[in-house]
């Protein structure tokens, strides 16, 4: 049998799809370098809009705690999907916030000012207590192992549920390390 | 064990094919109310509202920004259309797709179509698919639905990490096109499952599961007839029906086909091909039943509809083990009835997701495809779980077990696999006899079973592989495409980017194939696709073989019309200069609210094309694309759309039979052109055919009936209309050769009885004019309506006679009785005319 060392693996196989939406997966490295803000916050207020051919869901964010980006106040993130006059744009697999609830978001404001939720579902933390007090946060979408094209070496499992304080422990160690 | 299951079963025919207990699967689904009994209401296209009966697609003008080095917008291009073109092919859907152009987003749009955007999407996005839709639920001939008004397919604005040519970004457009169609996702491993378990490639980009989910949306006239469906419920053991479970009809060496149950329980699983299945109930996977997942079904209000707690999965008829499923018969145009599950609750499920490599070269592919001719050390695959970890400590998880459904395979060991433990090593030894083809993994767990659909393929010979590609000139002065490298034989397809090139000889390593048309200087990279779904990818990954065109001078086409008004039709003349016009050209003018009818291409630099423009269309100004192969011409300010005129007289190009009412003239025929505007009297009303008068039998607001002269030459030909003193604007018809007659009709089977025909029975028809004397006519071409059922001709063979030829075709079970049943054969768009049968239940 050929050298397992000498097996890697293609970009044939790449794609990390928790949705309809067909996902690229990222590390939570990748995450925090590529994040243009990381907050904690509550979600005050929703509403759809239409922009262009899009329906956009936004969400307004009362910010808490901030890892990277901006100092304001309130952040408005925008997903993909909504309904507007009654006419209903669906994606499978976007992230839909809960008004009240809160989470740890990673940002991206791309050019055309609006925010997104980095890697949707991937962007996406739960912050609630445990039975035992702790902050938890957790991501909803189940994570996997695969397989990295570009190293072609295998890509550690994240965690999907960690302690808040692990949590901005990770990302305060992310962001001290230069983005290569 | 085995268990004639379908004694114990009912059949029904399928006469109530959509009623109560039709199959929710996997589409956006309403729900008229919270209660039963439930019919689904799914979200679609209506067909019947678009011209052509086809959904338009539309590629944005704006984007993508960036590509990946040896990528092209015109290679892209050709992807989309690809793309397209799959979902257009299916046997048992009338789904089209045609080609719509680059447009402009801004532009206002009336008709419904596709929209391919290139968005701004964050980082770790892809690409996304939907529809947009309005809730209101439409009467339709096959059920109840939801109209989508438009749908998008998203791609990122920057593509530098995401080349077209690559098998990844096609498979993904292609499952973003299927949400844009109206599927969700299945968990049977089909295009439109998700990443984590899809076991498609481009070669075979379909399973049955997909095709069945598509043609229940926009099924073809014998969808129904062809294939069988099967019925049941599923209760929780505590006696709640339960909701949105996935129930799986699997063929052990072929392909899955499932539906997910009503939200009391109930389900139907239809397009089933003819044959033997088993079947098992599983709960969806968490990611798809979380915040994040399917999208739920809605009741009239609009509030989701959720799904039932998870459960145990459970074979029919009740057993957790395979070894002890029974297998049902389906049969076409049949429903078996009463599969039924009783499934125990459980607090979680963790066994799912399960993805799995394998090792054709030195890179891992997924799916999983292992060549029993191959050396045995690469009998085994990679298996990871979404859901839990299968190794622990460096070995498979203790009590972890892993099958083969049905026989074929087995499996040999399991291990944790060196180079990074955390993946199960599983290896397999192979039935001689078993031939090619998916076999399915059934993993065990602390009594939780998941069975993973085409986990492993079974293919007995290696990838193909190209080495080089060179361009040489034929003897005859022509471009050729010289290949070399290995398995690439008879059956073996080569793209370029995303255009099949005609394969010109194969020998021993060798291939000469002809390259599509392309700009001058573009690099198409070049992928062999085998016939059993293993592409030259798996061998070769991103870094495929380039063929590089010569330098040439830039194409540029004019036409002969530039403003055509709402509502109208007309013929429209294009040249080319330095063009390649073939039958493969399509043409797009930016609208779904314009549709271009049908085209001629009279030679590589002249074609025609009627185009119509929608009653309800903007007064815009669009443009014109103009693809072929890898080539494509654009032309920003080509039509400008007016208001409607009232006094202009509109033709359609499409002339109708006036004795039979098909949409097939020929010579001599009573010719049928419809439209509007049109005076009150034949005096007063001028018809011309190529600019010759014709003689006009009756005219009422929205008809005219003239005749075609016997002396017409068939081919296209020029027809206007004067009306009121104003002429139509020109439009091409079709005059075909006069229609096959069927002369005789030889019942083989009831010999000299002469008893009616009965189901099951060979029967020969003779025809005339079915084809040119001479011409080879493939039985696949040629379809035999008895009834309103669709047969496929087994042989069709030329007499001795000139013109005269014979069509064989067995009698279909599910075919009407009564004393004159009428009988037609059709090849293309000519149908013959009704020879009567007498049929005996």
């Amino acid at each position: 049998m050929r050298s397992a060392s000498l097996i890697s693996f293609i970009a044939l196989v790449v794609p990390w799809v928790a949705s309809s939406t067909t996902l690229e997966r990222l590390s939570l490295e990748e995450m925090a370098a590529k994040a243009t803000s990381i907050v904690r916050g509550r979600v005050t207020a929703s509403w759809c809009a239409a922009r262009g051919p899009l329906i956009y869901t936004h969400y307004r964010i009362q910010v808490t705690e901030r890892w990277k980006g901006p100092g304001a106040s309130e952040v408005e993130v925008v997903v993909p999907g909504g309904t507007v006059g009654g006419v209903r744009q669906t994606f499978t697999g976007t992230p839909r916030l809960g008004e009240g609830a809160e989470y740890v978001l990673f940002l991206w404001t791309g050019s055309s000012g609006l925010t997104h939720i980095l890697g949707f579902t991937q962007g996406v933390f739960d912050v609630k207590r445990d039975a035992s007090g702790a902050i938890i946060a957790a991501r909803a979408a189940a994570s996997e192992t695969l397989l990295d094209p570009a190293s072609g070496s295998f890509v550690n499992q994240e965690p999907l549920r960690l302690k808040l304080d692990d949590l901005s422990r990770r990302i305060r160690t992310a962001l001290a390390v230069p983005a290569r | 064990m085995k268990i004639a299951a379908s004694r114990m079963l009912t059949s029904s025919a399928l006469a109530l094919w959509l009623a109560a207990t039709a199959s929710g699967y996997y589409h956006f689904v309403h729900y008229h109310s919270r209660s039963g009994p439930f019919v689904p209401i799914p979200e679609k296209f209506d067909l019947s509202a678009l011209p052509n009966r086809a959904v338009p697609y539309l590629i944005s003008d704006r984007g993508p920004d960036q590509l990946a080095p040896n990528d092209s917008l015109a290679g892209l291009i050709s992807q989309i259309r690809l793309a397209a073109s799959v979902w257009s092919q299916l046997p048992g859907s009338e789904l089209r797709l045609v080609f719509g152009g680059f447009f402009s987003p801004d532009t206002p749009r009336s008709t419904p179509g596709i929209e391919i955007l290139f968005e701004e999407l964050p980082p770790g996005v892809l690409a996304m698919g939907g529809p947009v839709a309005r809730a209101e639920i439409t009467p339709g001939s096959g059920g109840a639905f939801v109209p989508i008004q438009r749908s998008v397919v998203i791609l990122r604005r920057d593509l530098t990490d995401r080349p077209s040519y690559t098998d990844g970004f096609f498979l993904t457009l292609l499952h973003e096109m299927g949400h844009a169609l109206g599927l969700q996702h299945t968990a049977t491993s089909s295009l439109m499952s998700t990443d984590v378990t899809r076991a498609v490639t481009r070669g075979q980009p379909l399973t049955a599961d997909d095709i069945a989910g598509i043609s229940l949306l926009y099924p073809a006239r014998d969808f129904g007839a062809r294939t069988g469906s099967i019925s049941g419920r599923v209760w929780m053991t505590t006696g709640e029906g339960a909701a949105l479970a996935s129930v799986v009809a699997i063929n052990p060496g072929g392909h899955a086909v499932s539906a997910l149950t009503h939200p009391d329980g109930t389900y139907r699983i239809d397009g089933l091909p003819p044959g033997q299945y088993f079947v098992y109930v599983h709960p969806l996977p968490p990611p798809e039943l979380g915040p994040y997942g399917t999208v739920l079904p809605v009741d009239a209000a609009g509030a989701p509809i959720p799904a039932s707690d998870p459960f145990d999965a459970l074979f029919f008829p009740g057993t957790r083990n395979p070894q002890f499923a029974g297998t049902i018969t389906v049969t076409a145009g049949q429903v078996t009835e009463g599969v039924n599950f009783r499934v125990q609750r459980r607090a979680a499920t963790y066994l799912y997701g399960v993805t799995t490599y394998s090792f054709p070269g030195n890179v891992a592919v997924k799916p999983a495809f292992v060549n029993v001719n191959g050396p045995t050390s690469r009998w085994f695959l990679l298996a990871v779980s979404q859901g839990m970890a299968l190794t622990s400590g460096g070995a498979p998880l203790p009590g972890l077990s892993v099958s083969v459904l049905g026989g074929g395979a087995a499996v040999s060991e399991l291990r944790a696999y060196g180079p990074d433990p955390r993946y199960l090593q599983v290896g397999f030894t192979f039935n001689p006899l078993a031939g090619p083809g998916p076999r399915h993994l059934v993993f065990t767990y602390n009594n939780e079973t998941y069975l993973l659909p085409a986990g492993l393929n079974v293919v007995n010979r290696q990838p193909p592989f190209i080495s080089t590609v060179t361009s040489q000139v034929d003897a005859s002065g022509n471009r050729v495409a010289v290949l070399t490298g290995t398995n690439l034989t008879a059956d073996t397809q080569i793209y370029f980017d995303g255009v099949p090139a005609r394969v010109r000889s194969v020998e021993e390593g060798t291939m000469v194939v002809v390259p599509p048309p392309a700009p001058g200087g573009h690099r198409a990279n070049v992928l062999a696709v085998a016939a059993d779904g293993q592409t030259s990818a798996f061998l070769q990954g991103r870094s495929l073989p380039v063929y590089e065109y010569e330098p040439a001078d830039p194409p540029a086409v004019s036409l002969s019309l530039n403003a055509l008004p709402a509502g109208a039709e007309a013929m429209v003349e294009i040249t080319g200069v330095n063009t390649s016009f073939n039958e493969t050209t399509q043409l797009g003018f930016g609208s779904s609210d314009v549709t271009v009818r049908r085209v001629w291409v009279l030679s590589p630099t002249r074609m025609l094309a009627n185009v119509a423009v929608a009653p309800n269309a903007s007064s815009v100004l669009t443009g014109l694309t103009l693809a072929t192969g890898l080539r494509y011409i654009t032309q920003p300010f080509a039509l400008q759309i007016q208001p409607a005129n009232p006094r202009l007289p509109v033709i359609s190009s499409q002339l109708r039979d006036a004795a039979t009412g098909l949409a097939s003239v020929y010579p001599g025929a009573l010719a049928v052109v419809s439209g509007s505007n049109f005076s009150g009297s034949p005096s007063s009303v001028v018809v011309t055919l190529n600019d010759q008068p014709v003689p006009v039998q009756s005219v009422t607001g929205n008809q005219i009936v003239f005749q075609v002269p016997a002396s017409q030459p068939t081919g296209p030909a020029i027809l206007r209309v004067q009306s009121g003193g104003e002429w139509s604007f020109p439009v091409v018809v079709q005059i075909d050769p006069p229609p096959p007659v069927i002369t005789a009709l030889v019942n083989a089977s009831a010999g000299n009885t002469g008893r009616a025909a009965r189901p099951g029975d060979l029967i020969t028809l003779t025809l005339r004019g079915l084809a040119e004397p001479g011409t080879v006519v493939a039985p696949g071409s040629v379809k035999v309506i008895v009834g309103s059922i669709e047969h496929q001709a087994l042989s069709v063979f030329a007499a001795t006679e000139p013109g005269v030829y014979f069509v064989v075709f067995a009698l279909g079970s599910n075919v009407p009785s009564g004393p004159q049943v009428p009988v037609t054969v059709s090849l293309d768009q000519r149908v013959s005319l009704p020879f009567y049968l007498p049929i005996q239940p």
